[in-house]
């Protein structure tokens, strides 16, 4: 087991090599100088071997907890939050280290994150818990699928009350952002709301279809519960 | 038990001594000056008002001997406030690492640290005021030595269960707490010094007997062995019962979640 999560820290003013080296001793590491060699090059620290914790960035502080996370080739990892301060950049980063790392080293990791798409890329399996207790389990993808309703958006650049009329006729769910309409509608009836609009002769520039993602089965599962 | 684990740890504290300004102080550069304030306030003395025997010695026995019980305290506690200044607390104890192990490897890097201390002292106190604690305590230093380093393991045991109790709002008696048991040790003044109420409160604490022997020793070269018995039985009992307290304070703070956060 080994966890590694956004509210510890390992000591500052021990330089990289010597928090992994005490690390790899606590989990009494089988030929660990060389373990601990293979995990800095493997996250692209080996560079930074010889710098005191505290000079590290949080990208590079990010990298350090899970080189200290994988030392024992734990069977199972927590980790929480990981990518909780990281840059979008360094996070994409930080997210392929563990996919990688994981299928090769074939570990089960408990992975808490607020951070959807993150959860949608890295996750095979799902679970939501609210107030303690469980609300919803299922694969990212099963999760998202219960939200039956998809975003289209179009972009207008007249006739837009005629437009509003036809929307309110048909009872359509919708909301403007300047010259874009956005429209909740069921995934199967986006067909028919397109042929309305052209036999209404309302002629729009582009098209966007958004399916439900994670982040939107997240945000009706919350507001439900509360 | 895993000398694996005990050993990382005593490492690791290791590789922070030679460069943190803060511990070379601790280990040298406070005890050293006051036995240079000490020794130099009480040549003062000694030339003011003859007296037969030497102040001084009595004085820089005391230094010496009072170091090694504080800084025994310090190490124990300060290097466990050290692993949760860093919030390291939860990174340890997710390993194997028993807090049994945790406290020998405490308790070895004090001695490894602790015998520099009392060497620089020893050497300071020769040199400047032709003071020998060698020759001084001669075979004695062994019993006494135990004994003082008792006092310092119960008291460090005791303080870390209480941070692990009520949190940083009490860490404040990793230092203080020596300081509040000083008066009742008759570090630097016979236990009849004290007053009458005192004095009784002064017999519960194992570190009143060592001071009234080792001045015993200094003036007349004899020692009461009931004296030292008497504080190493004390000495096992507050052990025991700091131990225990430890522990059981480290599974409630297990189980509350406070390894997280010390508060």
């Amino acid at each position: 087991m080994n966890f590694s999560a956004a509210y510890v820290n390992l000591p500052w003013r021990l330089k990289v090599w010597e928090n992994l080296y005490t690390f790899a001793r606590l989990y009494e590491v089988d030929n660990y100088k060389k373990k601990v060699t293979d995990l800095l090059e493997e996250f692209k620290m080996k560079d930074l071997k010889d710098y005191k914790t505290d000079a590290l960035s949080s990208g590079q502080l990010t990298r350090l907890y899970l080189c200290k996370a994988f030392i024992n080739d734990p069977k199972l990892l927590l980790l929480d939050e990981p990518t909780a301060f990281l840059d979008p950049d360094v996070a994409d980063l930080t997210r392929k280290y563990i996919v990688e790392r994981v299928r090769k080293a074939k570990t089960s990791v408990l992975f808490t994150s607020h951070n959807m798409a993150e959860i949608t890329e890295i996750c095979d399996r799902v679970i939501f818990i609210n107030h303690g207790k469980i609300i919803a389990e299922d694969t990212p993808y099963g999760l998202a699928k219960k939200i039956k309703f998809c975003r289209v958006k179009l972009l207008f650049t007249v006739d837009k009350k005629k437009i509003e009329t036809l929307l309110v006729n048909y009872q359509y769910q919708f909301n403007w952002q300047d010259k874009e309409l956005t429209v909740e509608v069921k995934e199967e009836n986006v067909g028919q709301l397109l042929g309305r609009l052209s036999l209404a002769k309302l002629k729009y520039y582009q098209i966007t279809i958004e399916k439900p993602t994670l982040e939107d089965f997240f945000i009706k599962v919350a507001r439900e519960k509360i | 038990m895993s000398t694996k684990r005990i050993f990382a740890m005593v490492i690791r504290h290791l590789y922070i001594w030679p460069r943190s300004l803060e511990r070379f102080m601790w280990s040298f550069g406070w005890p050293f000056l006051e036995i240079v304030i000490w020794g130099l306030t009480m040549q003062y003395l000694q030339k003011q008002f003859i007296s037969s025997f030497s102040i001084v010695t009595f004085m820089l026995g005391a230094v010496i001997f009072w170091n090694i019980i504080s800084r025994t305290q310090n190490e124990v506690a300060i290097n466990f406030l050290d692993e949760a200044w860093n919030k390291n607390l939860l990174n340890i104890f997710s390993t194997p690492l028993t807090p049994e192990e945790f406290l020998i490897a405490m308790v070895i890097i004090n001695i490894l640290k602790l015998s520099f201390t009392v060497i620089a002292l020893t050497l300071a106190s020769w040199f400047f005021y032709q003071f020998n604690v060698i020759a001084s305590f001669g075979f004695y230093i062994p019993v006494l030595l135990l004994n003082l380093l008792l006092v310092g393991w119960s008291i460090g045991f005791l303080v870390t269960g209480l941070i692990l109790r009520f949190g940083y709002s009490v860490q404040e008696l990793a230092w203080a707490i020596t300081v509040v048991i000083q008066p009742f040790s008759c570090v630097f003044y016979p236990l009849s010094a004290l007053p009458g109420w005192a004095q009784q409160i002064a017999w519960i604490f194992p570190s009143s007997y060592i001071f009234e022997e080792m001045r015993r020793i200094l003036s007349s070269g004899q020692i009461n062995w009931n004296n030292i018995l008497t504080s190493f039985l004390l000495n096992i009992i507050y052990l025991v019962f700091s131990l225990v307290f430890f522990r059981l304070m480290f599974e409630k703070a297990r189980e509350n979640g406070k390894l997280v956060k010390l508060n």
